[in-house]
């Protein structure tokens, strides 16, 4: 049958309604690539027979649909009226559904959208925040109709707007109305495509072409596959009107051979449109003809360059040459060609039925219209969407994207492939259209969007895409052919760990001139990865070039596992665990220390970033790492076998250190060994720093403290009790008396929030709080405590107060619980054991007559991005209200003071921090170095480790030393730690915790340590990374 | 007319002109590598990059069009900081041997870094290509050292058609040649050296044949006998900084004197022979054809000097091979000759005899290594040095060229007419012939007066004439009224074309010239670089005024000939022609 | 007439002999012999009037366009950063380790061939592989031997 006119469009839509009248319910199942590669093929066959096994085959029509766009649900179904999202289906869900849903007609909840954040189920797909945040144009048919039938495109007025074309419209009015709509191409280059027509129409020629690219070669980008694919009809009528529009009777398609399936659907509904005259001559009845040939690539991504693409189309090499002249022009077979891409086509239809005006009042001033994205990557909701141009990076990322799995924080989200650049937290708030992007560096490109989070190494992601360009560079040109390639070869030796001072200005100079002087598009973007990354992470690769530090723990060269690479300290963690396996606990603790002196103090409070970092969390949960630290310390501390006092010989030099804590103790610890005479001075009666007053017992233990430092002062540290810089002993009497000073003070004094009624009593600043009771000062607390914070400050805050007898403690939190700094464990035992946390609210005043006696707290929500990637709380307003305490325990940060120096001697940042130099730990005063808090700011116990490390390094090269550390004797490991194979999935084993009922009142420390057989079997979990 | 300012002054150029173009007319020169004038623009190498004001990037002014008001800067300091770069990048890729490289101080690198200084190589890295392959008699591919410019591919795809110099694979691998496992010397291969002649560096060069002439002549036991075509001496003078289109003939054989050749014979005294031979062998044919009713022979006749041509002709249209001439070549006649009839004459052993041919043409290297060009298993030619081969030898052997004596060609083998000179250039070989037959035919001078075939000088790429025979002499009678149609052509792309002509059964002609090389042998793959249409022309010119300087022009008047065929050829096309001075030609095609 | 030549014959009949028809043709007949080898790239180049060089440098243009023997069945890993930061690099290290072949090689039995090709546009899914035409996404390790397993034996029953 032919389609001759528009009432013959008609009919079929009518006839096409009707039909679908005589069903209850359509059932759409996703059939598009992805799904299909999750098996939803299976399920459909599922579905339909247990539609006939219940006799319902009647009553529901099932419509095999393209993408619906949330790829990472699939095999997903909708069933309408009520449009009803079920997911992650398959073929054993089919009987449930057709049972529920079908013959009772009650909603299946268990196979509905669960809201990952609030575990609320959302059955209507319009509601599921993925979809409720985008616009649909382009994809309006995608996900929706049946992609093999015409009848129902036509039915959703498919045609009509090549109908109206045809019959009323001219040329010249077609190419007035695209202009007029502000459509760009989706290319990504962005130029006006009605412009584009307007060119090829005024190029005379017996011959022109209008070609579709369907070359989506960039890494990251699915959305012309998914449209060809889910509504190729869409994309053919785009090309016939383009056709009319620019006087071209033919027309190519030239796309990918990675797309077999969309290649497969392509050609269906070209010939399906070809049967009903849609294609072909004399299309309803008019002059007008055109018909389309589909061109496969063959593997090249140059090819999409159009001037590439069009030579691939002649038969030759995909050789790109330089513009001008543009294929308006001079294109295909030397004829005026218009190249549009696959989502530009799909954009035209629409315009011409609903009006340039409509289109145009979408997006912002000069990016009109929408955009598909393709989300991939470290990100919740990975998938195809559409959104209005102008929305910003965060709301795509947070709203329509879910934000990024597994708590890892974001990092970068890579734009427009091997020809972009990066948006980084700070961007979040940028708007997504062609300007903004280029003017942040970044492209729209063809509509590719990968996240990336924490985990990802910006050196090794620019390497990656520098591969893939090099890979296809078409090596006509020098700059792309050999540019890329030494670029290549520099970022590679950067990533091995070979990079050289002076790599990263040759990356940018050869980066530039490429960019200046490649004959095509890709080559003159074939930097734009590097040069991005390297605006915006020049500090990565200076890490990478300097210490051989790959901050990502991607480099697999620069570090023995990712945990170690992790740990600021640099412990060799596959390695104690592997000794822990073994059996060999004591020469575990002895590895530890080899790099860190704390090992039990660390296996008890450390932050363990290196757990964040272990590969074990992707097969199930991460190793405990910290724990096993700590089982190995206890294991020897508690042995009761002495440590070999060892006796150092001193090198005759001497070193002045101020402040016991970690960090003193470490840099002392470490020089020591090497021979340094070391004085310690501290001003309180203890050693610990902040591990001694600012810890509660519950957590650390002061036997366990007092172990530990025992072990390190044996070293031959002499520590001055009592003894305060500035008042006791002149601060240049160290100087003039020691070889060389460290100052590792730390911070002492807790920072106000700065709201009225801050002074009054009953305002106990959290960190004041908890050294009274280390310090065994009587501390009285009851009734209604209220902390404010959420570091583990305010944690261990709470449930000191709830252990003295507080009737109820409240932890305001101004920010979410998920963005709580506090160890997650922490947290989740402060609320178990009662403490009640308010997320999102913050305190505005204290009230009170003398003494405080509630508090007026606001309600926030999560405002724009801040430059840390994270949402800025703002203030809901009138949302105050009052919550009646007894006690306040502000725990909001802590700094400095340094009595006994002044700005005049050493520089200090504007935040009260001593300025260092990051690779020595040296101040701006020769021979004087500073480090933990007191150079940083409020951080954890590690990095002042850490700090006192690299400190003692520094201090002995500057005293002519080499720097090296003396760590003691090489342990061996075993050779075999963990038998080849595939690892069985196992949580990890649990240490023994102290039982609520039993912890609650006390200060006995709550976790109780591994059981030896556990412990072992925990090492035995590691999947030995480091030897793969 | 359009205007278009450049480094700040604003120039009037016609529309369609590059910026380079333009540039270039108003004397501002801008640094350049891949680009060849006319021949070959694609922009690849971005040396000759320039800021167009307006522009997101810099461009290639080779195949920029100028604009009506565009602002040009070629040496701005981003230009040149890009330039620089590219440079590198270039030599990044390139082994710097460059003083075991034959292209030392006659090198496009070299004198592009003379231009851009670099003080140190910062982008080493990867090589992306090693292969030397040295299967052919003619031609030496070093890919170490090709830069990919691409300039061989446009000439062998191009200019001659033969399609074998491509692009391979792509990016950083991409090499130019054959493909991967195909050997030059195995290949479609014609052996005609254009791609010698633009290569730029040293990737491409002839096959050195100096070597084994240097031990010839220092054998003593060795009678090495030195033979010149007539294109060497119309270009050798550039080797020696003359102007294009100096010639050096008395110069050229006093220097091969100096260098201890012991006979210098000129190639053009068989080129007169050969016109007496195909000339012969034309008026056979045309008679067979018209009177003969069971007829053998074809038409048209090609001739058959350029051993290029004749390999091409082998692999792409053997079907047509009878169309060609059974001569030899001329040089291949005169080391014939050199091996019998002068052997016989100066009563030496023929086996101490070692003929070197000086040669304008790479081809002629192959074509002495057929199995026809030997007889009794002794070469026709023992060596074939090319132009730049020999100019290289003269300067190795510290002879002061510029200001030698003018010495004299040797005998027997040394007299040659104006009518051999022109054997040099596209055009003459027929102009030779028919200044012959025609004569022969009618017993009178080509008419005119000049003795030249306007039609059949200069560069086009297909030229044609016709002469009508009136008033033959009796025995030529059956030519009466006849008009004999001749085309010639230069360059492989116009061969094609006659033989598809051929092939199809279109072809209007009698008698067909057809050499190798575009312009003939004056631009053949052995001579002085650079070639281009202007030094074409020149050496063309040259070659014009050595014939018609020449007392005799016309190749039957050469009395040495004459005497060659009274005492020891007989006739021309007898026996002893037929043996010595005579091929056939094998089928290389794979159908 | 071998029937390659025979393939290309027809190939040339269906798609014509312009200079424009090479690539269908070349794409043809590494579907149908899955390769080029260097005889049918003459055989092509004959067909079609062009120089076998010029074939030859067009067909190594094109990375689907292999001129090596592959084997029965091609397993294309795709190589693009999604893939790469999904763990691409553990699936080709099982692959290997299962087939004992290494990227760019086929198993000596020819019944498998490993390659990395660019992105398959499924990076929402990743790490993803071609076998064939068949697509796999979201590989890991054991699913990876999963379907190799089930190709091995498809490939048993069928001997």
């Amino acid at each position: 049958m032919k389609i001759n006119s528009f009432n013959d469009l008609e009919a079929i839509k009518d006839d096409f309604r009707n039909k679908e009248k005589e069903f209850q319910f359509t059932a759409h199942i996703c059939y598009a690539a992805g799904c299909l590669s999750s098996d939803c093929k299976e399920f459909k066959e599922a579905f339909v027979n247990a539609l006939e096994h219940a006799n319902l085959s009647s009553k529901v029509k099932v419509k095999l649909t393209g993408c619906m766009g949330s790829c990472s649900l699939g095999p997903t179904l909708i069933i309408n009226p009520g449009n009803t999202l079920y997911c992650n289906l398959n073929p054993s869900s089919a009987s449930y559904i057709v049972d529920h849903h079908i013959r009772k007609g009650k909603i299946a909840e268990k196979y509905c959208y669960k809201d990952p954040s609030s575990g609320e189920v959302i059955p209507n797909m319009s509601h599921i925040p993925f979809f409720r945040n985008q616009h649909k144009i382009v994809l309006k048919n995608c996900g929706v109709i049946d992609y093999g039938s015409v009848e129902e495109y036509i039915s959703r007025n498919g045609y009509f707007a090549l109908s109206k074309v045809l019959t009323s419209m001219s040329p010249l009015k077609v190419i007035d109305e695209i202009k007029k709509s502000g459509l760009r191409g989706r290319g990504g280059g962005g130029f006006p495509a009605g412009l584009k027509w307007e060119f090829a129409r005024k190029s005379q020629s017996d011959q022109k072409y209008i070609i579709c690219n369907a070359d989506e070669g960039d890494p990251g980008a699915f959305m012309d596959r998914s449209l060809l694919e889910g509504d190729a009809h869409l994309v053919i009528e785009g090309m016939l009107i383009g056709g009319f529009a620019i006087g071209a009777s033919k027309g190519i398609v030239y796309i990918r051979a990675e797309y077999p399936i969309a290649v497969e659907r392509l050609t269906m509904a070209i010939h399906t449109a070809r049967d009903l005259g849609l294609l072909g001559p004399n299309i309803l009845k008019s002059d007008f003809s055109f018909d389309i040939e589909v061109r496969i690539g063959a593997g090249a991504f140059v090819c999409g360059e159009e001037t590439a693409l069009m030579d691939s189309v002649e038969g030759k090499r995909g050789e790109p040459r330089q513009k001008p002249p543009f294929p308006v022009q001079n294109g295909l077979f030397g004829k005026p060609t218009v190249i549009n891409n696959v989502e530009t086509f799909g954009n035209i239809a629409p315009i011409i039925l609903r009006g340039s005006e409509w289109f145009a009042s979408i997006g912002t001033e000069k990016s009109k219209g929408t955009k598909v994205f393709a989300l991939a990557g470290d990100i919740v909701n990975k998938g195809l969407i559409e959104v209005s141009m102008g929305v910003t990076l965060g709301e795509i990322i947070y709203e329509v994207g879910g934000g990024i799995p597994r708590g890892k924080s974001f990092k970068v989200a890579q734009t427009g492939g091997p020809s972009g650049g990066c948006l980084t937290p700070g961007h979040l708030n940028t708007q997504i259209d062609y300007d903004s992007l280029i003017e942040h560096g970044a492209i729209m490109g063809s509509g590719g969007l990968i996240c990336a989070d924490e985990d990802t190494c910006m050196v090794d992601m620019a390497r990656f895409f520098m591969e893939f360009v090099q890979d296809e560079s078409c090596g006509k040109c020098i700059p792309c052919r050999i540019g890329t390639k030494r670029m290549l070869e520099i970022l590679e030796r950067i990533t091995r760990g070979a990079g050289k001072e002076g790599d990263v200005e040759l990356l940018i100079e050869l980066g530039n001139s490429i960019k200046e002087s490649a004959i095509c598009g890709l080559g003159q973007t074939a930097p734009n990865p590097v040069l991005s990354t390297i605006k915006f992470f020049r500090h990565e690769y200076d890490e990478h070039i300097r210490h051989k530090y790959c901050r990502a723990g991607v480099c697999s060269d620069l570090f023995i596992s990712p945990c170690q690479n992790a740990c600021p300290a640099g412990v060799n963690v596959p390695g104690y665990i592997s000794l822990i396996a073994a059996g060999r606990v004591r020469d575990a603790y002895n590895l530890i220390r080899q790099e860190n002196p704390f090992p039990s103090i660390c296996g008890r409070v450390c932050t363990h970033p290196c757990e964040s970092k272990c590969r074990r969390a992707q097969l199930d949960e991460p190793i405990a790492i910290a724990d096993l630290k700590r089982y190995a310390a206890d294991y020897v501390l508690n042995s009761g076998e002495p440590f070999t006092s060892l006796i150092f010989q001193k090198n005759g030099k001497s070193v002045a250190i101020i402040g016991a804590g970690p960090s003193g103790l470490t840099c002392g610890y470490y020089l020591a060994r090497q021979g340094y005479t070391v004085d310690i001075y501290e001003e309180k009666s203890v050693a610990g720093g902040i591990l001694a007053y600012g810890i509660p017992e519950y957590r650390l233990p002061k036997e366990a403290l007092r172990k530990e430092i025992d072990s390190i002062t044996q070293s031959g540290i002499n520590v001055i009790y009592n003894s305060k810089i500035g008042s006791d002993i002149a601060f240049n009497e160290l100087r003039s008396k020691y070889n060389a000073v460290y100052i590792a003070t730390g911070t002492q004094l807790s920072r106000k929030i700065g709201i009225e009624g801050e002074e009054k009593n009953g305002v106990y600043h959290g960190l004041d709080f908890l050294r009274d009771i280390n310090l065994k000062k009587d501390v009285e607390v009851k009734g209604v405590v209220t902390v404010i914070g959420g570091g583990s400050t305010a944690i261990d805050a709470a449930r000191s107060a709830l252990r003295l007898g507080a009737g109820k403690v409240h932890i305001l939190y101004r920010r979410t619980k998920e963005e709580m700094p506090a160890d997650k464990r922490e947290i989740e035992d402060a609320l178990e054991e009662g403490v009640i946390l308010h997320e999102l609210v913050a305190p505005v005043r204290f009230i009170g007559n003398g003494a405080v006696t509630a508090i007026e707290c606001v309600r926030m929500k999560p405002g724009r991005f801040g430059r840390d990637g994270r949402r800025v709380p703002v203030i809901i307003p009138e949302s105050n209200f009052i919550i009646d305490i007894d006690l306040a325990i502000p725990a909001v940060s802590q700094y400095s003071d340094f009595p006994f120096i002044t700005k005049a001697d050493v520089g200090i940042t504007d935040w009260g921090t001593f300025i260092v130099n990051p690779d020595t730990q040296m101040t701006t005063q020769a021979g004087i170095f500073a480090g933990g808090d007191v150079a940083r700011g409020s951080d954890v116990v590690i990095t002042a480790i850490a700090d006192g490390k690299n400190a003692a390094k520094s201090i002995d090269k500057f005293l002519g030393g080499k720097g090296k550390l003396n760590i003691g004797e090489p342990i061996e490991l075993p050779s075999k730690a963990v038998e080849e194979g595939i690892a069985v999935e196992h949580e990890r084993l649990q240490m023994r915790y102290l039982d609520l009922e039993l912890r609650k009142n006390n200060f006995d420390e709550v976790p109780q340590g591994f059981h030896k057989l556990n412990a072992i079997a925990e090492a035995m979990r590691c999947l030995q990374c480091s030897r793969r | 007319m359009i205007n278009i300012t450049i480094n700040g002054k604003v120039f009037q150029v016609e529309e369609g002109t590059t910026i380079f173009e333009a540039a270039k007319q108003n004397n501002i020169l801008i640094p350049h590598f891949c680009y060849m004038e006319n021949v070959h623009q694609i922009g690849s190498c971005r040396i000759c990059v320039v800021e167009v004001e307006g522009g997101k990037t810099l461009m290639a002014s080779c195949v920029t069009p100028a604009t009506e008001g565009m602002i040009v800067h070629t040496n701005s300091e981003r230009v040149r900081d890009v330039r620089k770069v590219i440079f590198e990048l270039m030599l990044s890729d390139h082994p710097k041997e460059c003083l075991s490289c034959w292209r030392n101080q006659n090198c496009e690198l070299q004198e592009l870094g003379n231009l851009i200084q670099l003080n140190e190589f910062r982008y080493e890295g990867a090589k992306s290509k090693d292969v030397i392959d040295s299967s052919s008699p003619s031609i030496v591919r070093d890919s170490s050292k090709c830069i990919l410019c691409r300039r061989c591919v446009t000439v062998c795809n191009e200019i001659q058609g033969v399609g074998l110099m491509n692009p391979h694979h792509r990016g950083f691998s991409t090499f130019i040649g054959p493909s991967e496992d195909e050997l030059l010397g195995e290949s479609v291969c014609t052996n005609c050296g254009q791609c010698v002649l633009v290569c730029p560096v040293g990737a491409l060069k002839e096959k050195d044949s100096t070597v084994a002439v240097w031990e010839a002549l220092y054998d003593k036991t060795k009678t090495v006998v030195v033979q010149t075509a007539p294109a060497v001496r119309a270009a050798l003078g550039e080797v020696f900084l003359y102007e294009p289109g100096t010639l050096v003939t008395g110069k050229m054989a006093a220097a091969l004197h100096q260098l201890g050749f012991n006979y210098v014979f000129d190639t053009n005294f068989a080129a007169d022979l050969t016109i007496m031979e195909e000339g012969s062998e034309f008026l056979e044919r045309v008679k067979d054809v018209l009177t003969n009713k069971d007829k053998k022979s074809v038409l048209p006749m090609i001739t058959s000097c350029s051993p290029g041509w004749i390999k091409f002709m082998e692999h792409r249209y053997a079907g047509q091979l009878p169309h060609l001439s059974s001569c030899k070549s001329p040089h291949m006649m005169l080391g014939a000759l050199t091996k019998s009839y002068f052997a016989e004459k100066m009563n030496i052993d023929p086996a101490k005899l070692f003929v070197v041919s000086v040669m304008p043409c790479t081809a002629k290297k192959f074509e002495i290594t057929r199995p026809e060009m030997f007889k009794d298993g002794l070469a026709d030619v023992d060596a074939v040095i090319t132009t730049r081969e020999l100019g290289r030898m003269i300067k190795d052997a510290g002879i002061d060229f510029r200001n030698l004596p003018e010495g004299e060609f040797d005998s027997p083998l040394g007299l040659s007419t104006g009518a051999a000179d022109i054997f040099g250039t596209t055009g003459g070989v027929m102009e030779a012939a028919l200044r012959t037959v025609y004569e022969l035919v009618t017993g009178r001078e080509l008419p005119g007066g000049t003795l030249h075939i306007q039609p059949l000088a200069g560069l086009n790429r297909i030229k044609t004439a016709s002469i009508k025979i009136g008033n033959p002499l009796p025995e030529y009678s059956f030519l009466d009224g006849v008009t004999v149609k001749v085309a010639v052509t230069s360059g492989l792309r116009g061969a094609a074309e006659l033989l598809d002509q051929i092939k199809n059964g279109t072809s209007p002609y009698h008698f067909i010239e057809i050499m190798g090389c575009p312009g003939g042998c004056i631009s053949g793959g052995g001579q002085p670089r650079p070639v281009n249409d202007a030094i074409r022309t020149q050496r063309m010119k040259a070659i014009y005024r050595e014939d018609e300087g020449k007392p005799v022009r016309k190749s039957h008047e050469n009395s040495d000939v004459m005497l060659l065929y009274r005492d020891f050829l007989g006739m021309p096309l007898g026996h002893k022609s037929h043996e010595l001075l005579h091929t056939i030609y094998t089928s290389r095609s794979k159908n | 007439m071998y029937p390659v030549s025979e393939l290309i014959k027809n190939l040339a009949d269906q798609h014509g002999r312009a200079r424009h028809n090479l690539l269908p043709i070349l794409q043809g007949v590494v579907e149908q012999e899955r390769f080029l080898s260097e005889y049918s790239m003459i055989e092509i180049a004959r067909e079609l009037d062009l120089p076998a060089s010029e074939v030859y440098g067009t067909a190594t243009f094109y990375s689907f366009l292999e001129y090596k023997k592959m084997g029965k069945y091609v397993i294309r890993i795709c190589k693009t950063i999604t893939c790469s930061m999904k763990g691409k690099n553990q699936i080709i290290k099982t692959i290997e380790d299962m087939l004992k072949i290494n990227v760019g090689e086929t198993s000596p039995d020819g019944n498998f061939s490993l390659l990395q090709t660019n992105c398959l546009g499924f990076c929402h899914k990743a790490p993803a592989m071609l076998i064939n035409y068949d697509v796999y996404t979201d590989l890991t390790p054991e699913r990876v031997r999963e379907i190799l397993t089930g190709y091995i034996n498809k490939k048993e029953r069928e001997d």
